[in-house]
């Protein structure tokens, strides 16, 4: 397994991606250094790990599900899943990228690196967890917070091209008084809209570690800041390639292309009292699909046998986030606010 | 010198012409000669006496005469018989034994529906025996009680108050559970997008045809309806009515 490590020319200790400077900094010394210096000086480049044949034989061993190699830095196992891009020695948090599995179909197009950093996740998840009056008490124990982890995850990123009719039952009202009758006219109109509409950049996750509502709770991401993909950005974080090829995730592109192109001509159909979808007929064309990490700061936490995630959009700081709910609290507070509302009737009944 | 005591003089005879105009205005009309003069002049002074206070007209009209409706009978009289916004007008024919209080202005809030029920309850007895001096005199000083106590506090009987908090305290609940069903709610922010807007390229949106076909029409007629019955102008009324 070929893995990769960045060092500090200066100390030795390790590089890694830095959110607020964008650049690649030492922890120890301070020092930091462009992605692209990085990229260009043999003293930081990547130090390549080749493991032996034993590990290759081991990976055969297990059909590929999982990987495992001994920390360069500390020798501890290192032990990765199928779709391990980026990880860190458990031990020693040595931070390695595993350049294998970057290669070839799964090396991504682009990545949107971090710009939120560890600590404002932290505190994001905090003011989650803050103000929860139903929260379980030891649901927020053992300080998990800190558990929090950086992720990349991969997306498929789509463009498409729909095109399409829809039809539409409207009505106009016209109301009028004549002599002792009001009068009521309801005009019936069939409207039709048909014509086209382009989507560029659709994104849909390519991994089976998150649901979907998750990765599109903290949409959109801003591809202004899309960089064609580097390794440099991947240390210090988890990352993941895809096991979701992009053909399985075009269904899902489509239905939400449709959803927009329904609104966008609905918004056309105008001076109507109602209006009502009758029928359509979309079709959607893909374009280019583009492969791409985006970073993620998530925690998932099983309680109950159920896992809560908390996700947090790496680059907009946007949160997503569902939590168990204590039944006894829900109806400790329902009595409550019943006796207050209780409170508050036996007053108004004395009024009315 | 001159000029204060025209003045004056002229102040004084318009109070003079203004009294009678004043006192013209008859609050008991009694064309069925039901009660004697004297008791009808016991009750204009009781009804006078609310005025007073209250600036509320309590009118009691007699008739012996057949009406197709009471209701618009008695609104109508009030209307147009120039009496305050705030009043009541009690009509009892003994023609066909109808009865109907109707009120106005701020009286349809201290005289309400439920009200009325109470004050025809206590003098009932009396009309049903046509002791009708018995009964109206009652109904007045009961009006004036009701309107003395203002709108919103009533003397809600204990039974109104069980049969309110029967009603509130269920509400009461389902509005807490309502509370903190929203506070659930908030537990689980994840939703899928409904679209893809956030992904269309700007201006891409191009309706190649248009089509806005007129299909058929359809026509209803309704009668414009007659308000709550008053002939004059538009005034509303709350009321009650019946037999006795
Ligand atoms: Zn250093
Ligand atoms: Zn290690």
């Amino acid at each position: 397994m070929e893995t990769l490590e960045y060092r500090c020319p200066n100390c030795n200790a390790y590089l890694v991606f830095d959110p607020k400077s964008g650049k690649m900094k030492c922890d120890y010394c301070l020092s930091d250094f462009t992605v692209d210096e990085v990229k260009e000086n043999n003293d930081t480049r990547g130090k390549v790990h080749n493991e032996g044949h034993g590990h290759t034989h081991s990976e055969e061993q297990t059909n590929g599900d999982y990987f495992c190699y001994s920390c360069p830095s500390c020798g501890g196992e290192i032990i990765g899943d199928s779709t391990t891009a980026a990880t860190e020695c458990p031990f020693c948090e040595n931070p390695t990228v595993i350049t294998q599995r970057l290669s070839g179909e799964f090396k991504p197009d682009y990545v949107i690196p971090f710009k939120i950093t560890k600590k404002e996740a932290v505190s994001a998840l905090e003011k989650l967890y803050g103000g929860k009056k139903l929260l379980p008490n030891a649901f927020t124990r053992d300080n998990r917070v800190k558990k929090v982890t950086g992720m990349y995850v991969p997306y498929w990123i789509c463009d498409c091209e729909a095109s399409g009719t829809v039809s539409y039952d409207a009505t106009r009202v016209h109301t009028f008084s004549s002599g002792k009758y009001i009068t009521t006219r309801t005009d019936f109109f069939k409207v039709v809209r048909r014509g086209t509409v382009a989507f560029d950049n659709i994104p849909q996750d390519g991994t089976t570690k998150l649901e979907g509502i998750h990765t599109e709770s903290i949409e959109p991401y801003d591809y202004s800041e899309m960089i064609p993909f580097s390794n440099e950005y991947l240390s210090g974080y988890f990352a993941d390639i895809y096991d979701v090829n992009s053909e399985d995730v075009l269904g899902r592109v489509a239905e939400r292309a449709k959803a927009s192109v329904k609104e966008s001509f609905k918004e056309t159909v105008i001076g109507y009292a109602t209006v009502s979808e009758s029928e359509s007929n979309i079709d959607i064309t893909k374009g280019d699909i583009h492969y791409a990490l985006l970073p993620v700061w998530m925690l998932n936490t099983n309680w109950n046998g159920k896992t809560y995630t908390f996700a947090m959009n790496g680059q907009t700081g946007k949160v997503v986030g569902d939590l168990p709910v204590d039944k006894k609290k829900f109806w400790k507070r329902t009595a409550m606010f019943f006796g207050i509302f209780a409170a508050v009737a036996a007053v108004v009944a004395f009024f009315i | 010198m001159k000029k204060t005591v025209c003045l004056i003089s002229v102040l004084l005879i318009i109070a003079f012409t203004a009294l009678p105009v004043y006192a013209a205005k008859e609050r008991v009309i009694d064309t069925a000669d039901l009660l004697t003069a004297e008791e009808e002049q016991k009750l204009s002074a009781l009804a006078g006496e609310v005025y007073e206070k209250y600036g509320v007209d309590i009118v009691i009209l007699l008739e012996d005469t057949y009406v197709s409706s009471p209701q618009r009978h008695a609104e109508d009289y009030y209307d147009n018989g120039g009496y305050a916004d705030d009043g009541i007008i009690f009509y009892l024919s003994v023609y066909d034994r109808d009865w109907y209080m109707a009120t106005s202005g701020s009286c349809m809030d201290t005289l309400s529906d439920s009200r009325l029920d109470d004050i025809f309850e206590e003098i009932k007895s009396d009309l049903a025996k046509n002791e009708f001096y018995d009964a109206l005199s009652s109904f007045i000083p009961l009006c004036e009680g009701y309107i003395e106590a203002g709108p919103s506090f009533s003397a809600t009987p204990v039974g109104g108050y069980i049969l309110n908090m029967c009603i509130l305290l269920p509400v009461a609940f389902v509005v807490a559970l309502v509370v903190v069903s929203l506070e659930k709610k908030k537990m689980n922010t994840a939703v899928l997008q409904k679209n893809a807007n956030d992904y269309i390229i700007n201006g891409s949106v191009d309706i190649k045809e248009q089509k806005d076909v007129f299909v058929t029409s359809t026509v209803t007629r309704v009668p414009i309806s007659q308000g709550s019955g008053s002939g004059g102008g538009g005034r509303s009324h709350g009321g009650r009515g019946g037999k006795f």
